[in-house]
């Protein structure tokens, strides 16, 4: 005990070694031979559970087991393309009756990376769908197409004033067959 | 109910140790305040004494419950034998007896703030860093360096004595220290007025101090802001009164003794330190290098311990702060630039927003002063007497630290100095004072506030008795207040002892015995992140292949040297590679590697990891460079940068030494960029290295960036789902063997 009592000041001095000038190659990794999952692709179904990384901005986190989620009045999502001919978006979302019934008509204004595909005004809630074909000099492959909408009117909770303006359920790019 | 007595016996302990501390110091001096002021200046002076007492205990590993109870009883029987518990013979006016009547209005608030105190610890801070670093001091027996949580650089007088009751009451009992300070600053500004005359202004100040949402709830927590307000204004009560006597030594130490336990206390106490030696130099003028020498003398002993820690395990006198002017490798400076903005800023839109949240709404900036401090204003016009004057200067000190961090509760060290300046305006008019602080009291009452404040106000909710007096488990009142708390206490169970478990938020870590990491706290914590998230974030993953071409040379040492001036962002090489022709040199174990900033991590950039990356860390600026000393002279004419894509505008070129000694030949260099596929196998390559650095546990919370991802492939990243409550998940990492046997072998 009353070693480690005299240790434990020389110890603390210890500590003040200054740190070193250079550094020796470190233990080289092996890079794992694990296949990741596809990380990404150009459908974001949160059904299927592959939507957070897809998220670029304004969707609200819900669980991971949440088959939708809601998003604020801008929503973006990523896609990866590797073909970007003959595609078209396709948004599965919806208005619940509750809060957004009032609202109604609400715009929705799409767009395929800053591009606007289209404006839709929709004068009935519950579950809809949007789907239009996207030209395909608009795209490009690889991890850089972006997909958003912009929904006016929303709805804004009591109290905390969270923006809540559609239910996403999918949304991307599809073969437009 | 053995709880209870144990957490009062904590609590009494230490208050009676700093009491005792106090005691004998003031003992020593000649009494220039009365037996009110005595009291407490005893335990304010006290508590500092009592912290460093503490402190160097912690050299040794002897932390024990035993030593708590000791030091308490022997310090008590050292003042009692010394005769130093004798109170002084002068004692201050009386308040008139309208005045001592609507001092009643604190009673409800009192009992308020007791239950509270007493019943199990719940703030967010107090229940993760203040008591969860003091109970690793204690498990440890002694002041475990902690270089992962940039806390526990931070001065801990306020820690000290939470961790002396601790020890005997956990963490009810740390909790009631702090709120022996919330009834020790309405009795200083008591004091302060019988003294000086201006009963009306002191009543008015001390309800209105007292009786704040923010005070009382921060000071029935395991902080330290109200203890702040208490120092820095028993220093201002000592600074006063040394205008009277402006020769008397003992009041020369008694000053420093506060302002340096100031500074033990919080850093953004740093200023009263500075305060304190102004107005002494203004007292003494050409004679003030005597006075200001005793200032510094009495101070060192409780500014030092704290400055030479952090000298000898953080290799930075003040960390976590200033890491630009002491590099080291536990806090990186873009981590503070970001830390500061965001300390500076919270979620505010506009500063215009700040009056209302600050006394009205409280959600923003966590907590509310009172709708009544919307007058604070009108305290400016106290600049026409003397007394004002000071107390505003005073406060004008208190509040230079606040920008800074523009938490409520960071306005409470002023809060006092304001509140009496406003106090003497209120007196102007005869009955306003009385109506104000009546209007005050009912509007903090905590059944009040919801009808004004903002639903998610950080406020106190009622008088919790049962919980207090453990009629009722303590479980059920934690659980209902930390969300984390019921996977917290899983922990001890799950988790062996000794093994690290990362995560991405705090967590209540007070209630476990484990270590946990927290991502944000260390330069450790957040490169463990960025190694984490380097497979879900594209831009972290090595997409970009930079070729650096020169003519072939012979050269012993090379350097990469990025040309770009740019403050935002950082400089990030997930690998380097270096070549002749076709043949690349292999990496030799007796090369040296070094980099200009952010040299301790430069082994990042040639370990053959797709996750790790060496960053610069404090922006990009022309003429940051990686050397490699291959030792012997090596012929190459390119070098291979594998970057991250989110650095698309950077340039380099390449560097050799010169003729003159210790000058560099800049190459002609042709750089050529490629796009690369991200590499498979990035999920598990994560894993790897995180149980390479002493990782074996994750929780992640349901609001985690990529929570999701952890869960739904936790196959692919070998992760093991170990418990799960409410939002909260916690994951062993598999071992490599494991893995390999698809999770089926597990040692």
């Amino acid at each position: 005990m009353r070693r480690s009592a005299l240790a434990l000041p020389l110890l603390l001095l210890s500590a003040c070694t200054p740190l070193p000038d250079s550094y020796p190659v470190p233990p080289q990794r092996t890079q794992g031979d694990a296949p990741d999952p596809e990380p990404m692709g150009s459908m974001v179904s949160f059904s299927k559970g592959n939507g957070p990384q897809h998220i670029i901005s304004d969707f609200l986190n819900g669980p991971p087991d949440q088959l939708w989620r809601w998003t604020g009045e801008k929503p973006v999502v990523r896609v990866i393309l590797k073909d970007t001919s003959n595609l078209r978006m396709r948004v599965g979302f919806a208005f619940p009756d509750q809060s957004h019934k009032p609202l109604l008509p609400i715009t929705v204004r799409y767009y395929v990376n800053n591009h606007l595909l289209d404006t839709v005004v929709y004068k009935q809630s519950g579950v809809l769908e949007f789907r239009k074909a996207v030209p395909a000099e608009w795209l490009q492959p690889g991890p850089e197409n972006y997909l958003g909408c912009i929904i006016s009117p929303v709805y804004v909770a009591e109290g905390d004033g969270t923006k809540l303006a559609m239910v996403i359920s999918e949304i991307g790019l599809e073969k437009n067959d | 109910m053995g709880a209870v007595l144990y957490i009062l016996l904590g609590w009494l302990l230490t208050v009676l140790a700093c009491y005792a501390a106090g005691a004998l110091l003031l003992s020593r001096m000649a009494p220039l305040w009365s037996r009110q002021e005595a009291v407490a200046l005893r335990f304010i002076s006290g508590a500092g004494v009592y912290g460093v007492l503490i402190f160097l205990c912690g050299l040794l590993p002897i932390y024990s419950r035993a030593l708590f109870v000791a030091w308490p009883l022997l310090l008590a029987a050292a003042a009692w034998r010394t005769g130093a518990f004798r109170l002084p013979e002068e004692s201050l006016p009386d308040l008139p007896a309208a005045h001592r009547r609507i001092l009643w209005i604190m009673a409800p608030f009192a009992v308020l703030y007791l239950a509270n105190a007493m019943a199990p610890e719940v703030s967010p801070d107090g229940s993760s860093y203040h008591l969860g670093l003091i109970a690793k001091y204690y498990r440890d027996r002694t002041l475990t360096p902690i270089t992962v949580n940039l806390y526990a650089a931070l001065s801990q007088g306020m820690e000290m004595l939470f961790l002396s009751a601790f020890s005997i009451g956990r963490h009810s009992a740390s909790a009631l220290v702090h709120f022996t300070y919330l009834l020790t600053l309405p009795w200083l500004l008591l004091c302060f007025a019988r003294r000086y005359a201006m009963p009306s202004a002191g009543v008015a100040a001390a309800l209105l101090v007292f009786c704040s949402p923010v005070v009382g709830l921060d000071g029935i927590s395991a902080y330290n802001d109200v203890a702040a307000a208490c120092l820095y204004f028993a220093l201002f009560q000592l600074l006063r009164r040394m205008e009277e006597h402006p020769e008397a030594r003992g009041l020369w130490v008694l000053a420093g003794v506060l302002g340096g336990a100031a500074y033990g206390l919080k850093y953004t106490l740093a200023p009263a330190l500075i305060l304190a030696a102004l107005w002494i130099g203004w007292l003494h003028r050409r004679r003030a290098l005597c006075p200001l020498a005793v200032l510094s003398a009495s101070a060192l002993p409780f500014v030092a311990p704290w400055i030479v820690r952090n000298t000898l395990w953080w290799h930075n006198p003040l960390a976590p702060f200033f890491n630009k002017w002491f590099p080291n490798p536990f806090v990186q400076p873009w981590f503070e630039a970001e830390y500061r903005l965001h300390m500076a800023k919270y979620s505010l839109t506009s500063f215009t927003q700040l009056p209302l949240e600050v006394t009205v709404h409280g959600a923003s900036l966590n907590g509310l002063l009172g709708p009544i401090f919307l007058l604070t204003p009108l305290a400016l016009l106290a600049l026409r007497t003397r007394e004002g004057r000071r107390l505003l200067l005073a406060a004008a000190f208190a509040l230079s630290t606040y920008p800074s961090n523009i938490g409520t509760r960071f306005l409470i060290p002023a809060l006092p100095f304001l509140a009496l300046a406003l106090g003497q305006t209120l007196s102007y008019v005869r009955w306003l004072p009385f109506a104000v602080v009546a209007l005050h009291a009912a509007l903090s009452w905590p059944d009040v506030i919801p009808a004004y404040a903002n639903r998610w106000a950080w406020r106190l909710e009622k008088i919790v008795w049962k919980d207090a007096l453990r009629v009722r488990d303590s479980e059920h009142y934690l659980v209902s207040h930390l969300p984390a708390y019921p996977l917290t206490r899983r922990l001890d169970e799950l988790v062996p002892p000794g093994r690290r478990i990362l995560g991405f938020g705090q967590i209540p870590e007070a209630y476990s015995n484990r270590d946990y990491l927290v991502a944000f706290q260390s330069a450790e914590g957040n490169r463990l992140r960025d190694i984490i998230l380097t497979p879900l974030v594209l831009e972290s993953q090595p997409t970009r292949r930079v070729r650096l071409q020169f003519p072939s040379t012979r050269q012993k040492k090379i350097r990469i040297v990025q040309n770009r001036n740019d403050p935002g962002g950082q400089w990030f090489v997930t690998e380097a590679h270096l070549f002749s022709g076709d043949r690349e040199i292999i990496r030799s174990p007796h090369w040296r590697l070094r980099a200009q900033p952010s040299n301790y991590n430069v082994q990042s950039a040639f370990d053959n990891s797709f996750v790790t990356r060496w960053a610069s860390e404090e922006g990009r600026y022309a003429g940051m460079f990686i050397e490699v000393d291959f030792g012997e002279n090596e012929t190459l004419d390119h070098v291979d940068l594998t970057l991250s894509p989110d650095q698309p505008w950077d340039t380099f070129h390449v560097e050799v030494p010169g003729a003159a000694p210790a000058s560099w030949t800049r190459l002609q260099t042709q750089v050529k960029m490629t796009d690369l596929v991200a590499p498979v196998g990035l999920r598990r390559a994560a894993i790897e290295e995180l149980l390479l650095r002493n990782i074996e546990y994750l929780i992640t919370a349901e609001s985690d960036y990529a929570a999701a991802d952890f869960y739904q492939n936790r196959a692919i990243w070998g992760l093991e789902p170990l418990a799960e409550a409410g939002a909260y998940r916690l994951f062993r990492l598999q071992s490599t063997a494991e893995y390999q046997n698809g999770g089926k072998e597990r040692k």
